[in-house]
């Protein structure tokens, strides 16, 4: 049987570890998608090494393990004088991750609407860059959602990666509890419900303004 | 008259594939030049690589007897083009798909610009659309406001690629209708159409274009009546017999 009164004992901490959880997921979810604009842009108005930099730092992103990505920010960047504490290393790692996977599904996207648009605002006179702004970024935002929506999640469940450097939150405070009290089966299955629900949130807010988005 | 535009030995290759064969061709001002030939024979590769939509791959461009970059062939606005898809802009209504570019190419006001738009919505004859998207339109009514956003830019020449080959044929003539009227107050007009009765009253000049090259260049009244290659001949019996 399940201890409801321990449930309901941890039930604070918990709450409270789902709240950090949720702050970095919030703050890298916003940056992910952020750098994701503001790089894609760049990559698709620009020459080829700017193009090459932003590539490495694609398969950066998506060709280190997460861990060492967190590792990296969190123990190696302060030999060259930068710094963050935990919470913050936390939202720049997992904001690079978020964005290795945003810049390449916005340029892929735009690199797929017809051709023809492409074309029109280029004999109309609009520059590369006005083309990107006015007529290709606007017709992509509905698209791009449902995959950017998948890779965010993904990013939420790496935040449990944080509980090396000792971020508080959710998988970490699962972590200390059962290693406090012993008591394993209570505490997963509250973290997991925590989880979920912070997922389920996420993915109802991305299909409410794919259902409201015109194109 | 004044030459307005000169193509000398334009060259279009698609990796091996010789698409656009040594084209030389000049067009005066007020001109109306009619391309046609069968598919794949290199016609809208002539008339997009003249838009620079294309990249050819040896030639010159001349226009009013200048070089220009292509750079500036865009931003002056020296073509209008017309494309067979429309291509208008599906997030933005019929009025924006016409005031963005004013406002945003050649800087003028909103204001300004609206008053410029619906002055060639009325033209086009589809000035009561003008608020809604493009998706809640006909075929001709979106290729009327495309002609419209083409024109507002007040380009030198116009460019038609096959405008009406996309349409439901109870549509094609309010199209050409718009076409006509156009012609008629005096605008350059390179186009490339299947219609060969349309071609027919409209052209100063027509072109028949097979495998990349000039076949024939003529009046309408000698291409179709006394053409000079046994070429053209044999199209004219295939695109006339009924």
């Amino acid at each position: 049987m399940l201890d409801i009164d321990f449930m309901i004992e941890i039930l604070p901490r918990v709450l409270k570890a789902s709240l950090v959880t949720l702050e970095i997921s919030f703050l890298s979810l916003f940056f992910s998608v952020f750098l994701g604009l503001i790089f894609s842009i760049i990559a698709l108005s620009s020459g080829k090494l700017i193009n090459i930099l932003i590539r490495c730092f694609v398969e950066f992103t998506r060709g280190v393990p997460q861990l060492v990505q967190i590792s990296i920010i969190y123990f190696a960047l302060p030999y060259i004088g930068i710094y963050f504490d935990e919470f913050w290393t936390g939202v720049v790692a997992l904001s690079f991750i978020g964005a290795g996977y945003t810049i390449e599904i916005f340029r892929n996207a735009v690199l797929n609407v017809d051709r023809g648009q492409h074309e029109a605002g280029k004999i109309l006179g609009l520059t590369k860059y006005q083309t990107l702004i006015y007529i290709l970024y606007p017709q992509i935002i509905k698209r791009s959602l449902p995959p950017i929506t998948n890779e965010l999640i993904n990013v939420v469940k790496a935040s449990a990666l944080l509980s090396v450097i000792s971020v508080n939150e959710l998988t970490k405070i699962m972590n200390d509890v059962i290693f406090e009290y012993f008591v394993v089966i209570e505490v997963l299955l509250e973290a997991t419900i925590m989880y979920l629900l912070i997922i389920s949130v996420l993915v109802y807010i991305s299909r409410y303004f794919e259902k409201r988005l015109v194109v | 008259m004044t030459n307005i535009l000169s193509i000398n030995n334009l060259n279009v290759f698609y990796e091996s594939f010789h698409a656009v064969q040594n084209i030389s061709l000049s067009l005066n001002e007020r001109e109306i030049v009619v391309i046609c030939g069968p598919s794949g024979s290199g016609k809208s590769t002539l008339i997009r690589a003249i838009a620079g939509l294309e990249k050819a791959d040896s030639g010159d461009i001349f226009i009013n007897n200048k070089l220009m970059s292509e750079k500036e062939v865009f931003k002056n606005n020296i073509f209008g083009m017309v494309f067979q898809q429309f291509n208008l802009f599906p997030h933005l209504t019929i009025i924006e798909n016409i005031t963005l570019p004013l406002i945003k190419v050649k800087k003028i006001n909103k204001s300004e610009s609206i008053k410029i738009a619906e002055d060639v919505l009325n033209k086009v004859k589809i000035i009561d659309q003008k608020d809604k998207y493009p998706s809640k339109l006909s075929g001709g009514q979106q290729q009327r406001c495309a002609i419209a956003r083409s024109l507002a830019m007040n380009p030198k020449i116009m460019l038609f690629d096959e405008p009406t080959s996309a349409l439901d044929p109870e549509m094609i003539n309010e199209v050409l209708d718009v076409m006509s009227d156009l012609a008629s107050t005096g605008m350059t007009m390179i186009i490339v159409t299947h219609e060969m009765g349309f071609a027919k009253k409209i052209a100063n000049k027509i072109i028949f274009m097979d495998n990349g090259e000039i076949v024939e260049s003529n009046t309408p009244e000698n291409f179709f009546t006394n053409p000079n290659k046994e070429r053209t001949k044999t199209f004219l019996n295939q695109v006339l017999q009924h």
